[in-house]
């Protein structure tokens, strides 16, 4: 049985579960972008030394 | 730990939406309560770490406490306007309009608000010491909003009030227990997201200092 409001439930879940996967893919995406950056830091590094 | 509260959130899911009783007047909307009430106690304890981690940085002038608190307040603005938003959710089919300038939205509004300026100075200052001194000193002062919020609802003349007042220990057990659930599901999400973010600040920092030397 579908009850009242069902949307605005659905809406407000939605919201919240895009935001916290979309927060945690965004810091996945900066993580991956940083250890590239710092492995080529790193080669650059040992090839001036 | 991911696996864990994964298995923790559909397990609340399962419960608000097949176990817990059917409020007769708000019917499905009263079931937003099950996460707008912990995102917004996840603000609070995040907007706690802040001011901690605030006066911990002052006192020791250390890298990892400024970590903390920026990451905290991150995720306070986060889990705050996750509140913002799922209120108006619940108040446009209860109250008829998604909002309304009572005491508690509008306190929470202000800490919102604060915490744009926070990062402000953040984002407009450079990397040094000033930025963190100044942010550190608005993660305090915005703490002292936190209380006010939590004691909104019966601060001001009842009139004043449309927010509905905290009433779980009169609550049948399926709603306190599966509420409580979804306030442990939301604190471990929080503890997740926050080391996290401290670890890629931690390597931002690293790559920062290595571009210098290099």
């Amino acid at each position: 049985m579908m009850y009242k409001y069902f949307g605005f439930f659905l809406t407000a879940f939605l919201v919240i579960f895009v935001a916290v996967c979309g927060w945690i893919y965004t810091i996945y995406r900066q993580e991956k972008a940083l250890l590239k950056e710092l492995k080529s830091l790193n080669a650059n590094k040992s090839e001036l030394e | 730990m991911v696996g864990a509260i994964a298995v923790l959130w559909i397990t609340v899911l399962y419960l608000v939406l097949s176990v817990t009783r059917i409020d007769p007047e708000q019917q499905m909307a009263q079931k937003i309560f099950y996460y707008h009430v912990p995102s917004a106690w996840t603000a609070g304890v995040a907007y706690l770490l802040v001011m901690i981690a605030a006066v911990l940085y002052l006192m020791k002038k250390d890298e990892k406490f400024d970590h903390l608190g920026l990451a905290a307040a991150e995720l306070g603005t986060l889990f705050c306007a996750l509140v913002l938003i799922t209120g108006p959710i619940w108040a446009k089919p209860i109250w008829g309009a998604p909002w309304s300038w009572e005491p508690r939205l509008t306190t929470v509004l202000i800490m919102f608000l604060i915490y744009i300026g926070y990062f402000m100075v953040r984002n407009f200052g450079d990397e040094g010491e000033r930025t963190r001194r100044i942010s550190s000193v608005i993660g305090i002062a915005a703490f002292f909003n936190v209380p006010i919020i939590y004691v909104s609802v019966k601060f001001w003349a009842a009139d004043a009030q449309l927010h509905p007042q905290p009433a779980m220990g009169q609550q049948s057990p399926d709603v306190f227990w599966t509420f409580m659930l979804s306030l442990l599901v939301f604190t471990l999400l929080f503890v997740h997201m926050l080391r996290y973010r401290v670890h890629i600040l931690k390597l931002r920092s690293k790559v920062l200092k290595m571009r210098y030397d290099v």
